[in-house]
């Protein structure tokens, strides 16, 4: 038996949300094949004329990262509220607003890790060059993340509603439209050749900004939910 | 000490209940008992400061809790009526989470030794906690108990759903934890015969009727 920091409290919960991800399947796999079906489909539906598909292929991605994101968010919370650990989290020694953290950080290991690792794959069907691609990796390295943090104030304030999915949806889809202006035009700029680094550092303040006060505001609506 | 001092709760706009008064010593616990419906969880969540009450307060050593609430938390355990377990992990997975939210690294062997106390065998702790009865899954809540050194526990309805040998190893461990000057308020419609099986119990006990 031994005392361990809040930051070892930390790991751990990440590690547990992870492990507890994966053993489900559903969560990760189900969104992977969400972004790779809805990405695919346009190129289908749309033909196979070059010019078209590379204009259109930035903003294809991010509207497809961004509802594959929403679709896993309404489990963020809502599983721990319905077996009783949401309330061991509040109690637990280390204050909510890490271990939000934490959680929100595991998400994204198991949904927008695993979209950015799918990404350039599907941006060569759009016919991305080397460099775009690049880009678009970058892009959604730095926005992902970013696209975790807002949405678990979604999720948290939608703990213990039945329909949470749309609520979701709707609450925080306006809030992301900046991450999906910023991502898309960071593309759009490496595809015409313009510098794009401007827009990158734009996302990476916007992450900055979110991992602060995301869940400061989540586990402020965490508490007053089980109060 | 644990002091209650006039609160009151609320649920929707009806009143529950108000003016409830008490004080908990050290070695003492408290029964908490009522009808269903009466508010007896929504009180023991009141103690363990998951809600605030809408008058009066909550003391743990003269300090209200709600202010000090990380001080206190370090002291206190809270169970309620729903083991918090995760369905697709092992009761030692589940155990081992649980007791690491408390700031505690256990090793392999201490977790074992715990699950195995509260009567689950080598095969049980490793299935999926979906898999286990109601009894299991409380049994293995409750072996946080055996493992943590927390002075006060709040425990909801901690007898449903174990059998007699269940019953009588919780009530062992209450008994042990009120000579070793802990603090234990309880809800229970057993609460008779928890009183019943150890009448050790009737001398430090109070009664809250709400």
């Amino acid at each position: 038996m031994q005392s361990i920091s809040a930051t070892h409290i930390i790991t751990s919960i990440i590690k547990r949300d992870i492990k507890l991800a994966l053993r489900r399947g559903s969560d990760t796999s189900g969104v992977v094949f969400f972004f790779i079906l809805v990405v695919s489909l346009f190129p289908l539906a749309i033909g196979s004329e070059n010019k078209l598909l590379m204009q259109i292929a930035p903003g294809v991605i991010w509207v497809a990262a961004l509802l594959s994101v929403m679709l896993s968010l309404n489990r963020l919370f809502n599983d721990d509220y319905q077996d009783g650990v949401l309330e061991q989290l509040v109690l637990s020694s280390c204050p909510l607003e890490f271990i939000v953290f934490a959680k929100t950080v595991a998400h994204w290991c198991y949904t927008g890790l695993i979209l950015l690792i799918t990404s350039p794959i599907l941006a060569l069907q759009f016919n991305l060059s080397g460099e775009s691609i690049k880009v678009l990796f970058l892009a959604l390295l730095i926005g992902t993340p970013t696209l975790s943090f807002i949405g678990s104030i979604g999720a948290a304030l939608t703990v213990g509603l039945k329909s949470s999915g749309t609520l979701i949806s709707l609450l925080i889809l306006p809030l992301l439209i900046p991450v999906l202006i910023l991502g898309t035009l960071a593309v759009d700029a490496a595809i015409s050749d313009l510098p794009y680094s401007v827009y990158l550092y734009l996302l990476i303040a916007m992450g900055v900004l979110s991992s602060f006060f995301a869940p400061l505001a989540s586990s402020h609506a965490i508490r007053i939910i089980l109060d | 000490m644990l002091k209650l001092v006039d609160i009151a709760c609320q649920r929707g706009k009806q009143k529950l209940w108000s003016n409830v008064n008490a004080s908990i010593d050290a070695g003492n616990i408290l029964f908490v008992a009522g009808t269903n419906g009466s508010g007896k969880s929504s009180l023991l969540r009141i103690i363990a400061g998951l809600s605030t009450p809408i008058e009066g307060q909550v003391l743990w050593n003269t300090q209200e809790i709600s202010k000090h609430s990380a001080a206190y938390r370090q002291e206190m355990i809270y169970i309620g009526h729903q083991a918090p377990l995760k369905p697709e992990f092992s009761s030692i997975e589940n155990l081992e989470a649980l007791m690491q939210l408390h700031g505690i690294q256990n090793t392999k062997k201490e977790l074992k030794t715990a699950l195995h106390y509260w009567g689950l065998n080598e095969k049980t702790i490793l299935l999926p906690s979906k898999q286990l009865s109601q009894g299991q899954k409380q049994r293995t809540t409750l072996a946080q108990l055996s493992l943590l050194k927390k002075k006060v526990w709040i425990l909801d309805e901690p007898f449903n759903s174990l059998d007699q040998i269940g019953t009588e190893l919780l009530t062992k461990i209450l008994e042990m934890h009120l000579l070793e000057k802990g603090l234990v308020v309880i809800t229970s419609h057993l609460h008779l015969d928890a009183e019943q099986i150890n009448d050790g119990f009737k001398n430090i006990s109070l009664k809250l009727e709400l």
